[in-house]
């Protein structure tokens, strides 16, 4: 009985120990987002006054209306949602035929062309927007909204491949084979049976992607493109004092969409077709 | 693998729009910059009568003290940032696989919301942080102050910036990386973990012997992504720091911005820094991944 | 002592919707070879996992040795156990993964060096000491987990369907090297499986599990000539057995047996152990035990039929007919012509008869 009692309390003590491990997981994740949210409702007065406060403080919407009646958060918004979609539908495209390549296919050196496929996501910006501003210049294309697709569709194609890779190696190649023997071409195999089994990984792939290039900075600012990212990292460079309340309710209001995503992604994340 | 059907030609059409892709988009503008690295074009006067000057910008810009303090900085960046999301990921997966999945509501409300931060974006974070590290509005300080020490300039002092920015990509990615390497611990097979119930392996020789050598592969592949998404620091140092205090967080890339844009508009002495880190990373990565190939093959 | 004794083991899963093991009683003998056996589902390997510690019991006593183990971790327990996985650790060598569990247990490097090598010769892979776990064979890898397990001298050897993964002649021959294994060491082992006839080759004495009871237990004799019920008697035994439904008629002091309208006589009442209580009884005969002869021949207790399938295997043929509602198939010497549609008359010893009631047997 003795034995009995002393394992419940450990019982008892290490699930408390490890609940609260859970505790700070949450916290520590959390937190930081929790604040910037607070912040994003707090007045300017408030901050000024230098208070400090978590749960009570004065609810104000200023900062909220400052930034949702913004013309330039708007195109840049807009600027955003272009780039981004676009870019991710063509580096799917491009990608998940590549993908399939790959996956069903050896050929000669096929692990060095997938090699330099990757490398694509290691070119340092710098590197090819230098190239690229001159491009545009030559051909009176500064600024133009569209610029940003090429780069976009180039680094995301490599992490396309990558994933798809891995999902497409999951479909059972019978299903195409028995389709083959039924009277399919490889095409209409590959378009009939092979996407809509792969569908959670294109859509993962895509949510990822978009993300990804929706918070993308770097290019966008030096090729003088209006995306949200540079529209809400410009609130930092005017004031003297920091509006807190405003670059808060831009920076959630940047994060917005993509945080949709997230559901879905954990989910498809957990359940990753690892092999080893 | 298996061919279904012998078309080579089919083969070629599937991959080869991205093979294209890739050399006009990426290789090209490559090697247009490494044509401009042999010169000396500078933005500012892009009249001046352009003269080939060989490898000069390269050792010109090696010897620069910024660029190497730069480089510093941006190696520090991406091995502490990388190795401390490569670590607190695998800690947090494990929690997750032990202790967790037998609640799957809990397990989804916390990897939904251990996704977030990546989702959130580097702007958005970089904002998140430097609020949080505010001497006056932060959190932390609030609590440090709480506590009785005093406060700390995270950002302003120039000793403990970097790390304090290291800090924050760690906190945004480690997430992200709990749950990869989740998908990695919940694939192996469950008689794995028995066998070492019944063998009365611990929990840290059951990570020790089953689990870390069997995920060998997935633990490379996540730390060379996330490596080199960290030499691309810049938007995020940007937003915290804009460098400072002074240089002593300005990473390569920013450097060689400045350098190509604002400075002295020294475009190729710019270029020629860039084709290095290119070199570099290539090398590293090639380096890695043979290192690992000729383990997994030899054995001990 | 028995080495194993499980008392009323009740395991449910899913709060008491489904029930694994109900009502378990089972002893195992030191230095036996037990096999539990039953078909996917019937709660054998739920048993097994049970005695390892990796499942728990909701009711009942299990005791290793005389003591009480269901209170002790896996760990504690002085079994050992074999997946059907192989389950070696890809970046240690051989020596190094038999090494391991004596290594967690902490016993010192000379020892370590000793008993690994002698498990090494036990097993006949000496060689294979320092290669790496991925360039051994299957029956290498076999081995190499059979002497990991053996290198941890338990008093139970668990084995949970080993071999159901490999091809068949590798099965074949692992089954080989496990009985001289046995031989050698005395170990006591309990095998599970759902092939009945490793059961029958590796068994000393088999338990035969169904929906999570336990049906019978014996010897392969036993449970081949004495089936408990007919689940038992249709499991084991390669071809399966022949059942006839008929009815038992008395007549004075004899009983006689009716199928599809014919009698088969008389039983002596002596020459029962039981009296069935009901009429409908069901005739139990093994195919091999069924004797056939060409065309229609008269006689008492003899019946006629027409062969419906030959199937000839090579070394051994088979003719499948009907009687009455019955399809029977009996097993015919391959030194004759067998036609489809042929007439036959087939015909049955007493002794060889199995009978049941609407459950059980009773013995002749």
């Amino acid at each position: 009985m003795d034995k009995k009692v002393k394992k419940l309390f450990q019982g008892k003590v290490s699930s408390l120990l490890l609940l609260l491990l859970g505790g700070l997981l949450f916290a520590f994740i959390f937190l930081p987002i929790y604040y910037i949210v607070t912040m994003s409702i707090k007045s300017q007065a408030h901050v000024l006054s230098g208070e400090f406060s978590l749960f009570f403080f004065e609810v104000s919407f200023d900062a909220w209306k400052e930034t949702l009646t913004s013309e330039s958060i708007w195109n840049g918004m807009w600027g955003s949602i272009k780039t981004a979609s676009i870019s991710t539908v063509l580096a799917v495209a491009i990608g998940t035929l590549a993908a399939y390549g790959f996956s069903r296919y050896s050929f000669k050196r096929d692990d060095d062309l997938l090699f330099f496929i990757l490398t694509q996501r290691m070119l340092p910006p710098i590197a090819i927007f230098l190239p690229y501003t001159l491009i545009w210049r030559s051909l009176d294309m500064v600024g133009d909204w569209y610029n940003l697709i090429v780069p976009y569709v180039l680094i995301s194609i490599p992490i396309t491949v990558w994933l798809m890779h891995a999902y497409i190696d999951n479909i059972p190649i019978e299903y195409e084979e028995s389709a083959v023997v039924e009277g399919c071409s490889q095409f209409e195999a590959f378009w009939r049976i092979v996407l809509p089994n792969a569908l959670p990984g294109l859509i993962m792939t895509a949510m990822f992607n978009f993300a990804l290039l929706w918070n993308e900075i770097f290019f966008a600012l030096f090729f003088r493109n209006r995306t949200l990212p540079v529209e809400v990292s410009a609130g930092l460079q005017y004031a003297e004092i920091t509006p807190w309340p405003s670059l808060s309710a831009q920076g959630v209001f940047l994060m917005v969409i993509p945080a949709t995503f997230a559901f879905y992604l954990q989910k498809r994340i957990r359940e990753l077709p690892i092999t080893f | 693998m298996v061919t279904i059907i012998k078309k080579e030609k089919l083969l070629k059409y599937l991959v080869s729009p991205a093979v294209i892709y890739s050399i006009l988009a990426g290789v090209l503008p490559v090697i247009y910059a490494f044509r401009n690295s042999l010169f000396n074009i500078n933005i500012r006067y892009p009249m001046r009568t352009l003269k080939m000057i060989g490898f000069d910008n390269y050792i010109n810009i090696i010897q620069t003290s910024r660029f190497q303090a730069a480089l510093k900085n941006s190696l520090l960046f991406s091995v502490e940032g990388t190795l401390g999301a490569l670590i607190l990921g695998f800690a947090i997966a494990l929690y997750l696989y032990y202790y967790v999945r037998p609640y799957p509501l809990v397990l989804t409300f916390l990897s939904t919301l251990l996704v977030v931060p990546v989702l959130a974006g580097k702007v958005t974070n970089a904002y998140m942080w430097k609020l949080l590290y505010n001497p006056v509005l932060g959190i932390i300080n609030h609590i440090i102050r709480g506590l009785g020490f005093g406060t700390v300039e995270f950002l302003s002092n120039s000793n403990l910036a970097m790390h304090s920015i290291v800090f924050t990509d760690i906190w945004q990615w480690s997430g992200f990386i709990a749950l990869f390497l989740y998908a990695g611990l919940a694939s192996l097979p469950e008689e794995f973990f028995e066998e070492a119930r019944v063998i009365g392996a611990s929990f840290f020789q059951t990570m020790r012997y089953v689990i870390i050598p069997n995920l060998k592969g997935l633990f490379l592949a996540v730390f060379l992504l996330k490596f080199m998404i960290s030499l691309r620091s810049f938007g995020l140092i940007k937003v915290m720091t804009g460098g400072g205090p002074g240089v002593s967080t300005e990473t390569v890339d920013m450097y060689l911005t400045w350098l190509a844009v604002e400075g002295r508009g020294a475009l190729s002495r710019a270029s020629a820094g860039a084709i290095i880190m290119l070199v570099i990373t290539i090398i590293v990565f090639t380096l890695i991944i043979k290192m690992y190939q000729g383990q997994k093959e030899g054995g001990k | 002592m028995s080495i194993l004794e499980a008392k009323d083991i009740t395991t449910t899963f899913e709060k008491g919707k489904v029930v694994a093991n109900d009502n378990v009683n089972l002893n195992i003998e030191d230095g036996e070879f037990f096999v539990l056996l039953g078909p996917s589902g019937c709660g054998k390997s739920t048993f097994l996992r049970s005695v390892a510690g990796l499942e728990t019991p909701d009711s009942g006593v299990m005791k290793l040795k005389g003591e009480d183990i269901l209170d002790k971790e896996p760990a504690e327990r002085d079994v050992a156990m074999m997946f059907q996985k192989v389950t070696l650790y890809p970046n240690m060598n051989v020596y190094d993964n038999i090494a391991f569990p004596l290594k967690i247990k902490g016993v010192d490097k000379d020892t370590i060096e000793k008993e690994v090598n002698k498990v090494l010769d036990f097993t006949q892979i000496p060689e294979k000491k320092h290669s790496n776990v991925n360039n051994l064979s299957g029956g290498e890898a076999q081995r190499a987990m059979i002497a990991r397990v053996l290198v941890q001298d338990p008093q139970l050897f668990l084995l949970d369907e080993p071999f159901s993964s490999l091809d068949h002649q590798l099965r074949v021959h692992m089954r080989k090297e496990i009985l001289k294994i046995h031989k050698k060491t005395g170990v006591t082992i309990l095998f599970v499986t759902h092939n009945q006839e490793e059961a029958m080759r590796l068994g000393e004495r088999i338990g035969i599990m169904n929906n999570g009871k336990v049906e019978q237990v014996g010897t392969p004799k036993e449970i081949l000539k004495e089936p408990k019920n007919k689940f038992v008697a249709q499991f084991i035994g390669h071809p399966q057995i022949n059942f006839i439904e008929g009815e038992m008629n008395t007549k004075e002091d004899k009983m006689y047996l009716q199928i599809d309208s014919k009698n088969y006589g008389p039983l002596e009442k002596s020459e029962m152990k039981e009296i069935p209580e009901s009429k409908e009884i069901t005739l139990g005969i093994r195919p091999e035990k069924l004797k056939i002869e060409k065309g229609k021949v008269e006689g008492e207790n003899k019946f006629i039929s027409e062969i419906d399938l030959v199937e000839d295997t090579g070394t051994d043929v088979y003719i499948n007919f009907n009687f009455g509602d019955a399809s029977l198939q009996a097993e015919v010497p391959e030194t004759e012509e067998w036609e489809m549609g042929e007439e036959i008359t087939f015909s049955f010893e007493k002794r060889d008869l199995i009978l049941f009631d609407e459950s059980g047997d009773r013995i002749k």
